[in-house]
């Protein structure tokens, strides 16, 4: 038997409504499934609606229609209150900008992602920081620490609550090409570590060749092939 | 871990607090006044109310000159204000031997003063008789006595020896008048004989002598007969010239506070009976009832004020804080635990300004206090409890948490994907 998946996407739709009334579709993802600590790279550039589909996973935005579901619990059935509840406990997100709370220390920017799902365990956060390098380092703001030191505690946050998968936007985005090699690897060690499935979004060649498995963004979503279409054929 | 507070809301609300630590400390000063203000207000009316109007006088009534009961009041019980007039001796003489309704009374005349403390002519009953509570006469300090009737001889009140220094054995001279006037000065030597233990009245402010004294005081005049009469050394001062001031009164029962009351005010035309002494001192304060209005009012415009204030300090972070709140959405947080945050933040803020505010109103009451002790002799107590303590603070607080609510439901609709990305 093969385990429940982390992650499944099936049909998912999202349109904005533009200035003029039109609806515009972002996102038309018809499948989209990560097993078990499966380590997916999806390509994508800036408008390839990368940002939105990990939104709608993450059940930030509500979808038009379609379902996806995050270790076997439907998101899109969810009041807005559950999904945030399933995003504290099943989902762990690292941001492009790190997105850290800036008059938090490392540490309390990680416990306070535990407080979220209802189980803070300090010995576990500093377990999580340590294994991230940054013992010596937890009771600092964002603000004092390095970038690349942020970024780890990006990841030790994402992975606070244990989550089922693990969403990383461009995470190595902002780094030196020296440090986004280790600081890959890192995330990809601490996810299999943790039992995570990893679902990281990038445009870096040198990334995408990391990964055993690597999905185009804009084959996967038709939204964004629509749109490539259409301009291709008013040109 | 338990310093997270449920959900996490007290770690959020702790950092923000001190993320804004300039606003949070000028709104908590705000508030801090505010609180002050109010429960001083309140407390400080109360107490004064209580002070003046039902503090152990030991005396039921006062006799006086025709005029105003609460002039007579002040002037006889509080040692305030100028006398009415005087009455002649026979008054206190027909009190006196009133025995069916009168269980004490005490003549009473004033004039001088020394170094702005009053000088008091009575007699030893003061000292003998006069209870200022049930069961406690005034006492004298270790080493000295009552004044001899028949002699030049002072007893002091605390007040008096702690401001003036004048010891045992001092010889001092009077000053002519209510108001001390350098110039005024008589050329009768007075001797301390005793200093009289504190009572935290206003007789602690007294400088009590012979009511013979009074009368002998070089300059004095009588005018007991309707004619001037100077008394004379070494001659007996003829009862029809004698005249007092005020007579103080102890009644055996209240129904002879009542028909005094008849007898004096209603039918008689030469002398005001002040009955019962603590209504014409509560009239005093109804007079006065539209004052108290405005301090209330002006209490309760500070705190609308200050609400306001903790609103706007509040508001204002809210744009800065749109990215924080998508954050800790992203991780999970509910919207409700934004809401709360902001609302729970506002009423730290009203809550830390309360506990500043008691330090505050202590600091006014004690000042209060001491100004009014030091001016009238009565003794307020600032640590006494007054309802305003507790439904004051808990009212600030509740209105903090209002004043929190609207900028916690902006904080409530922030859209949470919009907010992610760092603001150019």
């Amino acid at each position: 038997m093969k385990t429940m998946p982390a992650l499944e996407v099936h049909d998912l739709i999202k349109s904005y409504v533009s200035p003029d009334g039109e609806t515009v579709p972002v996102i038309d993802v018809p499948r989209l499934t990560l097993d078990d600590a499966e380590q997916v790279v999806l390509h994508g550039g800036s408008g390839s609606g990368k940002t939105t589909l990990l939104n709608l996973i993450a059940g930030i935005l509500p979808a038009d229609s379609g379902s996806v579901k995050l270790a076997g619990t439907e998101v899109s059935g969810l009041s807005e209150s559950g999904r945030d509840r399933l995003r504290a406990e099943r989902l762990g997100y690292v941001f492009q900008t790190f997105n850290l709370l800036q008059g938090y220390t490392a540490l309390e920017n990680v416990l306070l992602a535990m407080a979220f799902a209802g189980k803070v365990d300090d010995g576990a956060a500093r377990a999580l920081l340590k294994r991230m390098g940054l013992e010596s380092r937890r009771d600092y703001r964002p603000s004092q620490l390095s970038v690349g030191q942020q970024q780890r505690v990006a990841v030790a946050r994402a992975l606070a609550n244990k989550p089922s998968v693990v969403l990383a936007d461009e995470p190595t985005g902002n780094l030196d090409p020296r440090s986004a090699v280790d600081a890959l690897a890192l995330i990809r060690e601490t996810c299999q570590e943790a039992g995570a499935a990893l679902l990281l979004v990038s445009h870096d060649q040198q990334v995408l060749a990391q990964f055993d498995r690597s999905e185009e963004l804009s084959e996967l979503n038709r939204a964004v092939a629509v749109a490539d279409a259409s301009a291709g054929g008013a040109a | 871990m338990s310093f997270l507070g449920p959900a996490g809301l007290s770690l959020i609300v702790r950092r923000s607090l001190r993320r804004h630590a300039l606003s949070t400390t000028v709104t908590v000063l705000s508030v801090a006044l505010a609180a002050g203000l109010t429960m001083a207000v309140f407390a400080l009316q109360s107490q004064t109310h209580k002070a003046f109007t039902g503090g152990p006088v030991g005396f039921d009534a006062v006799l006086g000159a025709r005029g105003s009961k609460l002039q007579l009041v002040l002037n006889s019980v509080f040692h305030l204000e100028t006398s009415p007039g005087n009455l002649p001796w026979a008054f206190y003489d027909a009190m006196k031997k009133d025995r069916r309704r009168v269980a004490l009374a005490l003549p009473m005349a004033v004039g001088d003063n020394y170094q702005g403390y009053r000088i008091v002519g009575t007699t030893d009953e003061i000292f003998t008789k006069f209870e200022y509570q049930a069961g406690k006469t005034f006492e004298i300090e270790e080493g000295g006595r009552y004044f001899d009737s028949e002699k030049n001889e002072a007893v002091i009140g605390s007040v008096v020896a702690e401001r003036t220094g004048l010891k045992l054995g001092d010889i001092f001279q009077p000053y002519h008048g209510l108001v001390y006037d350098e110039s005024m000065i008589h050329q009768d030597d007075y001797v301390v004989v005793g200093i009289k233990k504190p009572t935290n009245s206003p007789s602690d402010r007294v400088i009590w002598i012979p009511i013979e004294g009074v009368y002998r005081m070089s300059g004095h005049v009588l005018r007991g007969s309707g004619e001037a009469y100077e008394p004379q050394d070494g001659e007996a001062i003829p009862m029809e010239h004698r005249e007092v001031s005020a007579v103080m009164l102890k009644f055996r029962s209240p129904q002879a506070g009542f028909s005094l009351d008849q007898t004096v005010n209603k039918q008689g035309t030469a002398a005001t009976l002040a009955w019962p002494i603590g209504n014409v001192m509560a009239e005093l304060f109804e007079k006065l009832g539209w004052m108290s209005k405005v301090l209330a009012i002006v209490a309760y415009l500070v705190v609308f004020v200050t609400a306001g204030s903790i609103l706007a300090s509040i508001y204002n972070t809210m744009n800065e804080r749109r990215r924080e709140f998508a954050i800790l959405r992203a991780l999970g947080a509910r919207r409700r635990v934004v809401f709360s945050a902001i609302v729970l933040e506002a009423a730290a803020i009203g809550f830390l300004g309360c506990l500043l505010g008691f330090l505050a109103y202590l600091a006014i009451s004690v000042v209060t206090a001491s100004i009014i002790r030091t001016q009238t002799g009565v003794v307020l107590d600032p640590f006494s409890y007054h309802p305003v303590l507790l439904w004051g603070p808990l009212g600030i607080v509740a209105l903090a948490a209002l004043a929190g609510v609207i900028p916690a439901l902006k904080g409530y609709a922030t859209d949470v994907a919009s907010n992610l990305q760092p603001h150019s």
